[in-house]
């Protein structure tokens, strides 16, 4: 790694803050309520989800069966991964080690290139299909509300596919400043809160995988 | 008294790019102030337009088209632009971390970054206004909503940006609070001004997202016809509400609570006297955060929702107004045996509590089941909420500006004006607002371009009320400005209040005090605390 | 100045919640094939709590962490309870008063309830 950049382990902290460990806390507390937001924001379209469901329980059943649970799978499976190679990563910058963080951020970005990759493979078969939402809905179906799954899936879906590319966009910022040796035991703060992030994200998806792939 | 001038924060930097890239919180809550009071008079320009329409049951000289765009605006901007983030954004930015004997707010960058998504949402807005202005009504209700031809995707996107900068507002008060306290400073020996702000912060982070959703849903309505809230589609229109008033019910609690706020710290201030219940008051605006989640249904009474659900949030609702309730009580026992100056401050103190009581009053009246039945979409709710936004929270907000201007520009205005503007104000709002009360009762209904005769008294009537109002702001903002520059310099405690802010200078320096403070008595305890005549601590 | 309160996680905990996850996936895969009827989604929404719970718990820190940030994030979730709760307090209840009013329940008023909407229109 770059000698230039040699981080000691003073990190020069706020001037409003009384440590670094002082500015550390306060934003792992900012962070987490952040993520509570987030929380809320998607809370949102999973009650849009349950009412429909409840509305119409035969149209979901049918719906989900455009969908390839196997593909869904993958994904959580390699959401999964990320989440895990993501919280080696801040271990490692936690251990001043550079090279190590550096990888498992990489790891991380590729596992998710791999999500967004697959999701765009599901989303291009629904459009071949015709399966989208409303005006555009143009596939053979017995419900005729079947445009609301659809028009839920890509919403949802594309909400969360929206996060993924922030989280693609942070981690590369990540990369380059672990690359640049900037992290340290004295100073990880970065990392640790793009990695909260990242395990929502993980979050979400834990829950959309059931509720859109394996109906019924 | 030199070393107020040299010393203050205006002073440590100067040029353009000192505020416009500047991390202090006493700046950022300076460019916050003067935008929101931008918004205010936009939006009080598309009121008194509005009002003068009404003044006849005949067509003036706005469309009914146009008049539907008008209140819409008017709305919106007064929701969005100004009501939401006015005292937190304004007044909290600039003395909650001073309260709280901070150097600055927890994320100082973060500040920046939320007045700058402001900003953008207020230009997009105004983009929004020019290209075709919505007619929905701030309430953006579907069907019409997700079928009008008016610019509805603009202005909801532009709602959704300025949410944002609301929400990092929010985490951002709520880390200060945590995490930023003085030594000495525990929970309860902090002003309920932080209490206050604290309170808000968790609505805002909790709350607003869930009206985000809603916007990217309804823009999703509109573009994609994903059919959620299309009945012909099998979707359901009333959803939107119920995820419209999610949000926007403990909106207005944001709205409240700050004003609440400031009414604990000018009651203590101007009765020397330390507040009666300090801690109801204090658990009352978590109280109040807590359960105004529950309650957003007391909007839909009249929607189609299930009556079962109707009979839940109205119980609700009565148990909403009783942590409001405890504060005015506590706020006027706290006024017993006082020693009552009456300066400008507590003369907006005083139209508070008379102009809040009746709005609260008149909410738990819409918050009967039967009797919403009858009023609802009247003016009797049109009466109601002015009654608690402005005669509660711009009353509230004014009080707080006059009583913190002298410390945060070190100039007193011109206290005549000021009282000559305050009493306007307060005979304007009442003239305005108190006969729609009566003709909301009588049957007339609210956002309607025409009406019949028999309203036309009332109308006429409310309109002159909103010139009395103009007269008396547009009165107030050329004594303000004048102040900046030709006010008398202030003391550093022009009042003789005794929590953090007071102590140090006016205005105060860049790291907010000379030496780092150190707590050791309660916010508002005048029995411990001594100060001398220069309003400085001597014990 | 470093986070001395910070301990270092082995990486033994984060390997054995990764793996709990992977497993707990092929579970919910599994039991996705079986029908429990109405507890299917209950089900499923059980098993991705505990796979939530660990990625809260073990990636996130919560576990060591605790305090106030495990108190609000529980009133997040309290919040977002409450939202369902309600929404389906409406939208499971509707129409279930037509039934009485369709009895003319205890009316007593003159006013003349309109249930033939031809006849309403004709005479209008």
């Amino acid at each position: 790694m770059s000698q230039a950049n040699v981080v000691t382990n003073k990190h020069h902290f706020a001037h409003h803050f009384a440590s670094a460990s002082h500015e550390f806390e306060t934003c792992k507390l900012g962070m987490w309520f952040f993520l509570a937001q987030e929380l809320l924001f998607f809370s949102g379209v999973f009650v849009m989800y349950a009412v429909f469901r409840y509305f119409y329980p035969e149209m979901f059943i049918e719906a989900h069966h455009h969908l390839s649970w196997k593909l869904g799978a993958l994904n959580t499976v390699l959401l999964i991964t990320s989440s895990f190679t993501m919280v080696m990563g801040v271990r490692a910058a936690q251990l001043r080690k550079s090279r190590e963080c550096f990888w498992h951020l990489t790891a991380t970005f590729m596992f998710a290139l791999g999500f967004m990759v697959v999701k765009g493979i599901e989303y291009s078969a629904k459009i071949h299909h015709g399966l989208v939402p409303s005006i555009w809905f143009n596939a053979p179906g017995v419900n005729e509300t079947l445009p609301i799954f659809f028009g839920c899936y890509f919403f949802m879906t594309g909400l969360h596919g929206i996060h993924v590319l922030v989280g693609m966009g942070l981690l590369f910022w990540l990369m380059i400043r672990a690359y640049r040796n900037e992290f340290s035991t004295g100073y990880f703060t970065p990392v640790e809160m793009v990695g909260l992030y990242w395990h929502l994200v993980d979050l979400i998806w834990i829950f959309l995988f059931p509720l859109l792939y394996l109906i019924g | 008294m030199s070393d107020t001038v040299s010393n203050s924060f205006f002073e440590s930097s100067k040029g353009w790019k000192s505020w416009l890239f500047t991390l202090d919180h006493k700046r950022i809550g300076i460019m916050y102030l003067f935008s929101i009071m931008v918004a205010f008079g936009l939006g009080g320009f598309f009121a008194l337009l509005l009002r003068l329409e009404l003044l006849s049951p005949a067509q003036f000289f706005l469309t009914a088209k146009q008049y539907n765009q008008v209140f819409t605006l008017h709305g919106a901007v007064m929701v969005f632009l100004f009501i939401i983030p006015s005292i937190p954004a304004s007044l909290g930015n600039f003395f909650l971390p001073i309260q709280l004997g901070a150097k600055d707010v927890a994320f100082p960058k973060l500040n920046l970054l939320s007045w700058y998504i402001y900003i953008f949402g207020a230009l997009f807005s105004i983009f929004s206004m020019v290209n075709g202005a919505v007619d929905t009504g701030w309430t953006f209700y579907t069907p019409y909503s997700s079928t009008t031809d008016t610019s509805v995707i603009l202005m909801t996107l532009s709602a959704f940006i300025l949410g944002f900068s609301s929400i990092l507002t929010g985490v951002n008060f709520m880390a200060t609070v945590h995490k930023l306290r003085a030594p000495g400073m525990t929970w309860f020996r902090m002003p309920l001004f932080s209490w206050g702000i604290y309170a808000t912060a968790v609505i805002q982070v909790l709350a607003t997202p869930v009206l985000a959703l809603t916007l990217l849903l309804l823009v999703a309505e509109r573009v994609i016809g994903i059919g959620i809230f299309d009945p012909s589609l099998g979707g359901d229109p009333v959803l939107f509400q119920h995820f419209f008033w999610f949000y926007s019910h403990p909106a207005v609690y944001i709205m409240i609570l700050p004003a609440m706020a400031i009414m604990s710290e000018l009651v203590t201030t101007f009765c020397k006297r330390n507040i009666f219940g300090y801690t109801f008051i204090a658990y009352s605006s978590i109280s109040i955060a807590v359960i105004s989640f529950l309650v957003w249904g007391h909007h839909m009474f009249v929607s189609g929702q299930s009556e079962f659900v109707s009979m839940l949030f109205s119980l609700l609702t009565f148990l909403v107004a009783i942590p409001s309730a405890i504060k005015v009580f506590n706020w006027i026992t706290t006024m017993y045996q006082g020693s009552i100056s009456l300066k400008v401050p507590f003369l907006y103190f005083l139209s508070f509590i008379f102009l809040f009581s009746i709005g609260g009053f008149t909410g738990v009246v819409l918050g009967t089941l039967s009797l919403d039945v009858h009023l609802h979409d009247t003016y009797f709710v049109v009466s109601h909420f002015h009654y608690v936004m402005m005669g509660g929270t711009v009353i509230a907000f004014l009080g707080g500006l006059h009583y913190w201007w002298p410390k945060m520009f070190g100039r007193m205005y011109n206290e005549f004006w000021a009282r000559i503007s305050a009493v306007l104000i307060f005979l304007g709002f009442n003239i305005t607002f108190f006969p729609q009360f009566i003709m909301g009762a009588k049957g007339m209904p609210r956002r309607y371009y025409s009406y019949l005769l028999e309203y036309h008294p009332f109308h006429v009537a409310s309109t002159i009320g909103s010139w009395f109002l103009g007269i008396g702001f547009i009165i107030m903002l050329v004594y303000l400005i004048h102040s900046l520059r030709f006010g008398r310099r202030s003391p550093a405690n022009p009042w003789g209040g005794i929590t953090l802010e007071w102590q140090t200078t006016s205005p105060p320096p860049l790291e907010n005090f000379l030496k780092d403070p150190v707590v050791d008595n309660d916010p508002y305890d005048y029995e411990k605390v001594e100060i001398d005549e220069s309003g400085k601590r001597c014990n | 100045m470093s986070n001395n309160d910070h301990f270092i996680v082995p990486v033994s905990t984060y390997l054995s919640t990764f793996l709990a996850l992977i497993f707990l996936t092929v579970l919910t895969v599994v039991v996705a094939q079986f029908d429990f009827g109405p507890f299917n989604i209950a089900v499923a929404l059980f098993v991705a709590c505990i796979k939530a719970s660990l990625v809260i718990g073990f990636f996130m820190g919560l576990h060591w962490d605790r305090g106030f940030i495990a108190a609000f994030f529980l009133s997040s979730l309290l919040a977002i309870a409450l939202f369902f709760l309600f929404v389906f307090a409406d939208v499971g209840f509707r129409g279930a008063t037509e039934v009485k009013e369709k009895g003319k329940f205890g009316i007593k008023s003159p006013v003349k309830l309109i249930d033939d909407a031809d006849r309403y229109h004709s005479t209008h």
